[in-house]
């Protein structure tokens, strides 16, 4: 079994434990699907919603034991679902990088693939308009879903696609980068799940949605405001439907998931910069009770 | 400013790397802010304590340990490589294997990246004398832009 | 098993620089090497013991940071402080001991709020010592990539730059880090604190 030849290499790396994950699933009958989940607490583990949403069960691995998770948690704005476990099954697990990666960063990316654990290293080439880093690494099975990390073996992201670009200067006219979900996008989310401090009293009162541009001359990326609820809070701060909020407190948004984490954890009111047809202005947005 | 600011600045201006005028923003807010001026309050007698916190004693022979041990070393070996920084391009706490059974998809121009993927996506796995089953993993998909509608 | 040292132990504080003091034992100097040991000894087992919360590991990594700082006396680098390249040293034999054990599981990620000792313990008398107590418990609750640079800072003393050399990390994962400690802090100690004040 690929699992044992996994643990006895690891045994004799030195290495007895890993934040990497394995996520196990019955696809179809007779076809086992195999994902990656990266620990981030003794008792959470994340991985792409598509991985764990599905009448299959999810089963992480562990010691050789397939555990189902007591609940799972999915955003569907940002693609990631937690697993909670019941105990603290996990030894080893990592926290989300607090920043984004520079240009030119290393990152190592770890995913499970058909015969095993699959590691290799890939370069930061730049950030993508709607948030997305872009990583050069060579295509590899088990590669979707790989959870990336930085040199202080932080969780920078996972990897949730493949970004083709056109570049005049290569003979092949294009460049294939893989897409990283960055973890500054959903760490803010991940906390507020695992501290279960999800629910609030009052609603803010705003449908928003990603709204991702091509061309960031011409319209930024950020959350637009699709609908804003008559007297609520978000009426009051000055919202208003088109309105994109491009930035709260100085960090860009690119996900309505971002900024209601933001706005659920906030202290004190946030400084949210709002685009409306070519002109930008600055509100105080309230935060969520 | 508001409070998250002013707790990222507080740290600033309690380790002495803010300017002045940065200073003098942390002080209008904490007149008007009472959650920040007790956290503020809190972090100087934090402080303060670590300052005072007895610090552990090293056992009193410890020169002549260490002075042991060097002498019971092996000769030493110069041609180490110098490292400042600590080198991190290898793998964190990955079990340091790469078991791919031949999956490694080069950047062939004209292959068509999603249809290479399909290709090998299934791989055939006999456990064991038992009945075949397969085991697949997901490949690598064209990065779709979030695009979800939510209410908060 | 103490050989006691017959050399004769100078009373008066040695002058020397620290990058005077390596190049003297780069060039066979003996006593210097003595002088190093006295000078880092109380730095270097403070964060041994804290990071690993035992005295026995403290102690025997104690003595193999300072065997490393006389085998690779020649990679210093006498424009850098001598103090960070001895911490880098310890720190790095603290995080291998740390990974080894996987000790830092006993620290559940989400535990937002760090239960305060005073419900466990309450013989202590009320005020200082109460707090100092409970600082010390919280600081061993804090997840050691967390407490490593607070203690640096707070313990030691040390420049962000400094903190962000020993430790191999940016200067603003330096400043989140010993943001996120500090946050964790004022919750574990918010009832303590109050009491004290």
């Amino acid at each position: 079994m690929f699992h044992a030849l996994a643990l006895l290499a690891a045994v004799a790396a030195g290495v007895t434990s890993s934040p990497v994950v394995t996520i196990r699933r019955e696809g179809s009958p007779g076809i086992t699907e195999l994902t990656t989940g990266i620990a981030i607490s003794s008792h959470h583990v994340i991985t792409l919603n598509a991985f764990a949403a599905g009448p299959s069960v999810p089963l992480v691995e562990v010691d050789g034991q397939y555990l189902e998770p007591d609940t799972v948690y999915s955003s569907e704005g940002l693609g990631l679902a937690i697993l909670v476990f019941d105990g603290r099954p996990f030894t080893s697990y990592a926290s989300p990088a607090g920043s984004l990666p520079e240009s030119g960063d290393l990152l190592t990316l770890a995913g499970q693939g058909v015969g095993g654990l699959v590691s290799i290293g890939g370069r930061v080439m730049r950030i993508y308009e709607d948030g997305a880093v872009l990583v050069s690494a060579p295509r590899m099975d088990g590669l979707m879903g790989a959870g990336a990390f930085d040199s202080d073996d932080e969780l920078v992201g996972l990897v949730n696609g493949v970004i083709t670009t056109r570049l005049e200067s290569t003979p092949a006219g294009s460049a294939e980068h893989l897409a990283i979900l960055p973890s500054p996008s959903w760490s803010v989310w991940a906390d507020l799940v695992m501290a279960g401090r999800w629910a609030s009293s009052t609603p803010f009162g705003v449908t928003a949605t990603a709204c991702s541009s091509e061309d960031a001359d011409e319209r930024p990326s950020g959350v637009l405001i699709v609908a804003v609820d008559d007297g609520s809070t978000a009426c009051r701060c000055g919202l208003r439907p088109g309105d994109l909020v491009v930035s709260l407190d100085g960090e860009r948004i690119y996900n309505p998931e971002t900024m209601r984490g933001l706005l659920l954890s906030a202290g004190d009111s946030l400084d949210a910069v709002v685009w409306f047809h070519g002109n930008s202005r600055t509100i105080k947005l309230a935060p969520l009770r | 400013m508001n409070c998250r600011d002013a707790l990222r600045l507080m740290d600033s201006v309690m380790d002495g790397t803010a300017g002045p005028e940065q200073e003098q923003v942390l002080h209008f807010h904490l007149a008007g802010c009472q959650a920040c001026k007790r956290a503020m309050q809190m972090n100087r007698d934090i402080s303060r304590l670590c300052r005072e916190m007895p610090r552990p004693e090293p056992p009193s022979d410890l020169e002549s340990r260490i002075r042991a041990r060097l002498a019971a070393l092996p000769a030493e070996v110069h041609a180490e490589h110098r490292r400042r920084n600590r080198v991190a391009i290898a793998l964190p706490f990955v079990a340091a294997l790469l078991i791919v059974l031949g999956l490694t998809l080069g950047s062939r121009p004209g292959t068509t990246a999603v249809d290479a993927a399909e290709a090998v996506r299934k791989v055939a796995v006999a456990a064991q004398g038992a009945a075949k089953y397969t085991v697949t993993t997901p490949p690598l998909a064209a990065y779709a832009r979030p695009a979800s509608l939510i209410s908060f | 098993m103490a050989v006691r040292l017959v050399r004769g132990r100078r009373r008066e504080p040695d002058p020397r620089s620290d990058a005077e003091l390596m190049i003297a034992l780069c060039k066979g100097d003996d006593q210097s090497f003595t002088e190093i040991i006295r000078r880092f000894q109380d730095p270097v087992y403070s964060l041994l013991i804290r990071m690993l919360g035992n005295e026995d590991e403290a102690e025997e990594l104690l003595q193999v940071t300072f065997c490393r700082v006389h085998r690779y006396r020649e990679h210093y680098d006498t424009s850098r402080p001598l103090i960070t390249w001895v911490l880098t040293i310890a720190s790095n034999l603290a995080k291998k001991e740390w990974r080894r054990r996987s000790r830092w599981l006993q620290i559940p990620l989400d535990n937002v709020t760090l239960t305060s000792p005073m419900q466990t313990a309450p013989h202590y008398d009320a005020g200082r010592r109460e707090l100092k107590a409970s600082l010390e418990e919280a600081i061993d609750k804090l997840p050691p990539h967390y407490r490593e640079p607070f203690l640096l800072r707070e313990d030691q003393q040390l420049t962000y730059e400094e903190i962000s050399e020993v430790l191999g990390i940016r200067i603003g994962t330096v400043k989140s880090r010993i943001n996120r400690a500090r946050a964790l802090l004022r919750e574990a100690l918010s009832e303590a604190w109050e009491r004290w004040k």
